[in-house]
């Protein structure tokens, strides 16, 4: 039954498009990255068409955008798409993984203004604030006027739902070319990070983005192949319960894929879901207890912090050894945290990290990036 | 001559506070730019966009809600028979939250996609009201003790909150943030489109609020009295109820709940014009809600530094000891019932 709901949506989806769509979807893909859930990018002659497909969790549609060489006359496609003159000049972003992506591809300096400054990691950014070069428009909520006020050629915003949707229409209604990088819907840490194209594109370091994650996609596989040489196998859970509520990762969520590629065995590996899952303290405790290792403790940094919370919790193997582990090594002093923002475009860090933590004795002499051992 | 007094200050006041309102926001634009502006005169494309479709649309808004939810609170208050009835506390704007979270979520879960549809939003959002409203009214005809009525209402919104919260529990967090950010409430997400559909609800519903102020006021002096006039209750009373929830239920949808405008507009009314009588208590009420509203975004948007603060906790701060200085001054509050 919910398959014919399925087919029925998207086939009112598809009535709706210009029959211009079925033409461009039958070009032929670029790029060597593998293949993405969320976006695609396509060569036309005189300029790329950007198809970004389910943005957000219940955003069951495709924005399109099309790339035009600054230089050249604007292409006249049909009326729902949003057209970008590139390579652009200036941007205001609003997520730290947009910085995380533009330092990979010394893009920083493209960055003229950001909310949520505190928030960001990125010394060479924090140096930008200094200089003048990045303003802010607005810590939490993003301040309307002041984005409109930076006069930045192209936002790179979010949606992680309907009512942000609204908000991203009302920015584009004041005139703002909002760009959507919807990586955090991709579970697979490569697919995330090959969003690093659509930034690349904009501002005209295509050519640098293709080859970053053609080296990076090489060095995340080789590291995985190593993994699987390694005789050793530790088990695993993660997470630190929140009022009673201990929110563990799916089994085909991002962090989860991180653990099978380096070799641990997640205990929820099998849970089919993508988003947390809602468990009891107590389902925890009954199946972890034996776990050897126990991972991403939250806003806990401490073994004694952990007995301190909750007594119980001393009794899982994984205390009683100290194979506790955080990410939280790059931290700064707001809270913002690396992992989240160069992160997404090192899976490579994260899983030699976790390769680490899974093996002890095959990285031995390798030094952690995001992760550290709680004392 | 003293109501018409009054009144042209009312009236005064409100353009007054739009002008102030369109000038203060977190970018400084000087004066003369808006002098330029309005002649015409280029003054750069960013400002042009934050004056004209920016803070005018924000201003109008504020206008809108604040006289819906003056109406809205207005027409509760003289329902239920009782001082302290309103959108918000009666969890009138909890049902709206309700209808947005089963919308928005239920949606999802099924399948179906409601992102593209700018009336699926506000239409669960009224419906959600209105079912809240529809329940309680039930139970006033059951209820005669205002008080109890009162304390059911807020257990009625709880119930509605209780279940935001099951809902919430079996979502993803990403979906959870964003209701939780919705439920701050905003006046700037509103855009001349929308804005012209809320004024439409709001022209309609204040028309026919003005139709029923022979039986709003035929209700208040009791139901016995209101029979003798010849008053149809139960169709004046489904009325009621329905320009009640959807006024409050649209406002919800559009700038999420803003909490007290609807409680003490009425009050300040009743306490200025000393009547009940709903030909002078409706359009004041309207005028007053308006004003207040966009004083409050005002101060919202008054400290400098690119903050601002939810006009929800604005209008809750400047609302509550206003309530609380009514039920103290309890003479003023039974005189008007």
């Amino acid at each position: 039954m919910r398959f014919w709901i399925y087919l029925f949506v998207i086939t009112l989806f598809a009535c709706q498009t210009e029959s211009k769509t079925a033409k461009i979807l039958s070009k032929k893909v670029i790029g060597k990255v593998p293949p993405r859930k969320h976006f695609q990018i396509i060569k036309e002659k005189n300029y790329f068409i950007i198809e970004i497909n389910t943005p957000f969790v219940e955003g069951d549609f495709t924005e399109r955008y099309i790339a035009y060489p600054k230089e050249t006359e604007r292409p006249d496609l049909d009326s729902v798409t949003h057209y970008i003159p590139y390579p652009i000049n200036s941007l205001a972003v609003t997520s730290t993984t947009h910085v995380g992506f533009l330092s990979a591809i010394n893009g920083l300096d493209f960055i003229k203004a950001s909310n949520n400054i505190d928030w960001v990691y990125n010394p060479d950014f924090h140096n930008l604030v200094k200089q003048g070069s990045i303003i802010s428009i607005g810590n939490r909520d993003l301040n309307q006027e002041e984005l409109v006020n930076s006069e930045v050629d192209v936002v790179l915003s979010y949606a992680i739902d309907a009512s942000n949707y609204q908000q991203i229409r009302r920015w584009r209604e004041l005139g703002q070319k909002v760009v959507l990088i919807s990586e955090f819907m991709e579970q697979d840490p490569l697919n995330k990070a090959a969003w690093l194209e659509v930034i690349g594109l904009l501002i005209g370091k295509q050519k640098e983005s293709i080859d970053y994650l053609t080296r990076l996609n090489h060095d995340y596989d080789s590291l995985k192949m190593n993994a699987m040489y390694s005789s050793q196998a530790s088990s695993l859970f993660m997470g630190f319960p929140w009022k009673g509520t201990w929110y563990m990762s799916g089994g085909k969520s991002f962090q989860a894929k991180l653990f099978k590629d380096a070799q641990g065995y997640y205990l929820w590996a099998d849970s089919p879901k993508e988003s947390g899952m809602p468990l009891n303290v107590e389902t925890v405790i009954e199946k972890a207890i034996n776990a050897d290792v126990w991972l991403n403790t939250n806003s806990i940094n401490s073994l004694e912090e952990i007995k301190e919370s909750d007594e119980r919790f001393t009794a899982f193997k994984a205390f009683k050894s100290g194979r506790v582990y955080n990410f939280n090594k790059r931290v700064n002093k707001s809270g913002g945290n690396d992992y989240w923002e160069s992160g997404v475009v090192h899976p490579d860090w994260i899983l030699r990290d976790l390769v680490k933590i899974f093996h002890p004795i095959f990285a031995k002499d390798y030094e952690f990036i995001y992760y550290q051992q709680l004392k | 001559m003293k109501y018409s007094v009054l009144f042209l200050i009312l009236v005064l006041s409100l353009p007054i506070l739009f002008i102030l309102d369109i000038l203060n926001g977190s970018v400084n634009i000087p004066f003369s730019e808006f002098l330029n502006a309005f002649q015409g005169i280029e003054i750069g494309r960013a400002h042009e966009i934050i004056i004209f479709e920016s803070r005018i649309p924000k201003a109008l808004t504020a206008i809108v809600c604040g006289a819906s939810l003056a109406i809205s609170g207005l027409l509760m208050q003289t329902l239920f028979r009782n001082p302290l009835a309103g959108p918000y506390i009666l969890g009138v704007s909890s049902g709206a939250g309700l209808g947005v979270a089963i919308a928005v979520m239920g949606a999802g879960a099924i399948g179906i996609s409601i992102i593209n549809s700018s009336i699926a939003l506000p239409l669960a959002s009224m419906l959600g009201s209105l079912g809240i409203l529809l329940v309680l009214f039930l139970v006033s005809l059951k209820v005669k003790d205002i008080m109890t009525l009162l304390i059911l209402g807020i257990m009625i919104g709880s119930i509605a909150i209780a279940f935001i919260g099951i809902i919430q529990y079996f979502t993803s967090d990403a979906q959870l943030k964003s209701f939780l950010i919705w439920t701050l409430g905003s006046l700037e997400g509103v855009s001349y489109a929308s804005l012209s559909k809320m004024g439409s609800v709001l022209l309609v519903c204040a028309v026919l609020a003005f139709s029923l102020i022979k039986s709003l006021n035929a209700i208040l002096l009791g139901e016995q009295y209101a029979k003798s006039l010849g008053i149809a209750l139960v169709k004046s009373r489904l009325l009621i109820i329905l320009i009640a929830g959807s006024l409050a239920g649209m406002v919800t949808a559009y700038c999420g709940p803003i909490g007290f405008i609807g409680i003490i507009i009425p009050h300040l009314c009743r306490l200025l014009f000393q009547t009940a009588n709903h030909k002078i208590l409706i359009p004041s009420s309207m005028i007053l809600g308006a004003s207040l509203l966009l004083f409050s975004d005002l101060i919202a948007h008054f400290p400098s530094g690119g903050i601002s603060i939810p006009i929800n906790s604005i209008t809750s701060i400047i609302g509550i000891p206003i309530i609380i200085w009514i039920i103290f001054n309890k003479r003023s509050v039974s005189s008007s019932f």
